[in-house]
């Protein structure tokens, strides 16, 4: 059942172009930085810290996580899982898969698997397709990354982090803006299982994304009491790794909001789907 | 016959006593979240190797029915079992059923040929065996087959359709409308279809706005109103046994008073505003226009009675639920 949701999604206009648009953003990023002068640095997120990009190709997937996990790839996930069961119920096509013996569940659940396989391609090739442009624009070097905490003005404290640390810090950042997508998926694959307008169900999760940016206790010191239960807020914490202070003790309480987020959303898909009427 | 539901023995007159009927429906009501109760208290029987017409306007419950008996829709109340077992979602015995429920659904993207793959392996997958080049070429689609879906016309649509409906070889085939919008040549190769689908001992449930379909396609009818059944049995008895002819005249009212008079005329009815239905009776056509011409009535247009004003009947019965205007077809 899982291949066959794989052929009607993955051949699929829609799919081709949204990892085109992630694959190509890297190349747009890449182009800008060339077109810096060479001594340029970057801030990294909203840390007091500053890459200078040109010195390594590993600046390009950070530069592009870093702009894409705030909105690029919460819309691809909220694509590819709110278009999952609504895109098939408009299609038409699911009520006949619906009419045969299998499981509602089963059926569910290879829908879910399927989109949420695109959604992680989707980060995955965010970070692959940008390690690949940079490294052959700024080839594969240590990079030089200037930490604000620790440096006093005028006397910058340049660190150089080793190609080795490179790695396993971009994959373990591919890896927590992974997860961190899971709370919007499962929104989205929600309301993709009450409505045959897959538009709806993609805007649902857009619009978890962005009431989680309002409530942002970084930029609305108000709103802290909330901030700790918006979904997308603290999926910047992979930062941390290349300071040298890491701070990274928001990092579980992060990977349990997303698991609660999956277990109460996905529930509530697999009850309403395995319950519902298929009218459409 | 007309409007008065039979017994279950009664309408499976090719029931046998060891075989389940294909379809038993029993007291089945569906109240939807709006409210509406789209079928109610529906009682029905459908033998296997019967062909059926669900018939009856807009709104009837047809379409709703088919949907409860693919296990799509739960039934608020009542039963619904298929060769004697009872549906539910995802239920074992939809394997033996094939359908084409709301028009045809596939995916646009991809190639006829893919999306009837897609389907065949979905039968695989809960056991079944299927052909699919003996589906392909019933889809009668040739070289088009490779296309995307996307670029079908309406009919090759409904074509890709009914070959996903017989995919499985099924036992039982729930067809809702299955030539809308077609064109009279495309509507004949679906009747062609469903005959010899027929002939091999499928059973066959189609819903359809087009009576004539019915009469010409359907060994039995059942006619639904407001997710009622209204009337069942036969095709031959809901068209009526005894000669029925349809008179267009200048003057219905004097017509009817006419024809009361005369000896042996069993079922007068006023069936539009210029014309008169007569059923029954000894006197044949010649009799009857000669009697109307004695007495100064004026008879325009003259024929034999036919399903469709069977079914026209009923509805003109009942002033508030007005049946859709005439039908398709003319």
């Amino acid at each position: 059942m899982i291949t066959i949701e794989w052929y009607k999604q993955f051949r699929r206009p829609l799919t081709y172009a949204t990892l085109s648009i992630v694959a190509a953003f890297s190349v747009i990023l890449t182009v800008a930085l060339v077109a810096t002068g060479s001594g340029q640095t970057e801030f990294v997120g909203d840390l007091p810290l500053l890459i200078v990009p040109r010195t390594s190709g590993f600046s390009v997937p950070i530069i592009a996580l870093s702009s894409t996990m705030k909105f690029f790839l919460p819309l691809a996930v909220s694509l590819f899982a709110g278009q999952s069961v609504a895109g098939d119920a408009a299609w038409g096509s699911l009520r006949y898969a619906m009419a045969r013996p299998m499981s509602r569940s089963r059926i569910l659940w290879s829908k879910a698997t399927v989109a949420a396989g695109l959604s992680l391609l989707a980060v995955a090739i965010s970070v692959l397709a940008a390690l690949v442009i940079g490294g052959l624009a700024f080839g594969w070097h240590p990079l030089s990354v200037i930490d604000g905490s620790t440096s006093t003005p005028g006397h910058p404290q340049v660190d150089v982090v080793r190609v080795g640390a490179l790695l396993g810090h971009l994959g373990i950042a591919a890896l927590y803006v992974g997860a961190g997508m899971a709370s919007i998926f499962a929104v989205a694959f929600f309301l993709s299982t009450t409505t045959r307008r897959p538009l709806v169900a993609v805007a649902g999760g857009v619009a978890v994304t962005i009431v989680s940016r309002i409530f942002n206790a970084d930029y609305l010191p108000g709103v802290q009491v909330m901030n700790r239960f918006m979904p997308n807020n603290d999926i910047d914490l992979w930062q941390h790794l290349l300071t040298r202070s890491a701070s990274l003790s928001g990092i579980p309480h992060f990977l349990v909001l997303q698991a609660a987020y999956v277990v109460v959303f996905m529930g509530l898909a697999q009850l309403w789907f395995t319950r519902k009427d298929i009218l459409d | 016959m007309v409007g008065t539901p039979m017994e279950p023995d009664h309408a499976n007159p090719l029931n046998e006593p060891n075989l389940p009927p294909a379809i038993r429906v029993e007291q089945l009501t569906k109240r939807l979240r709006n409210g509406i109760v789209a079928v109610d208290g529906l009682d029905l029987d459908v033998a296997q190797g019967q062909v059926v017409g669900l018939v009856g306007p807009n709104g009837s419950g047809k379409t709703i029915t088919l949907r409860i008996l693919l296990g799509l829709v739960r039934p608020t109340s009542g039963r619904v079992l298929l060769f004697g077992h009872e549906v539910r979602p995802g239920a074992e015995v939809l394997g033996r059923v094939g359908a084409l429920v709301d028009g045809p659904g596939f995916v646009p993207h991809l190639s006829g040929r893919r999306n009837l793959d897609l389907s065949a392996r979905q039968i695989r997958l809960s056991g079944g065996s299927v052909d699919l080049d003996v589906a392909v070429g019933m889809s009668g689609l040739g070289q088009a087959i490779d296309r995307a879906y996307s670029g079908y016309s309406h009919g090759m649509r409904y074509r890709l359709a009914m070959a996903q409906a017989l995919l499985g070889s099924p036992d039982l085939l729930l067809l809702d409308e299955p030539t809308t919008g077609m064109d009279p040549s495309q509507a004949f190769d679906v009747h062609d279809a469903i005959a010899a689908c027929s002939a091999t001992g499928t059973t066959v449930v189609l819903s359809s706005h087009l009576m004539s379909e019915v009469q010409r396609i359907c060994t039995h009818a059942a006619i639904l109103r407001s997710g009622r059944l209204v009337a069942t049995g036969s095709v031959t008895e809901l068209v009526g046994t005894t000669p029925r002819l349809i008179m267009e005249v200048d003057n219905r009212d004097r017509a009817i008073a006419v024809l009361r008079g005369l000896p042996g005329v069993s079922r007068i009815t006023a069936t539009g505003l210029g014309s008169v239905a007569v059923e029954g009776g000894p006197l044949g056509p010649v009799q009857l226009l000669e009697a109307l011409d004695r007495q100064g009535v004026r008879v325009s247009g003259f024929r034999t009675g036919n399903f469709e004003d069977s079914y026209l009947d009923l509805f003109a019965a009942d002033p508030h639920q007005a049946p859709v205007s005439g039908s398709p077809e003319h």
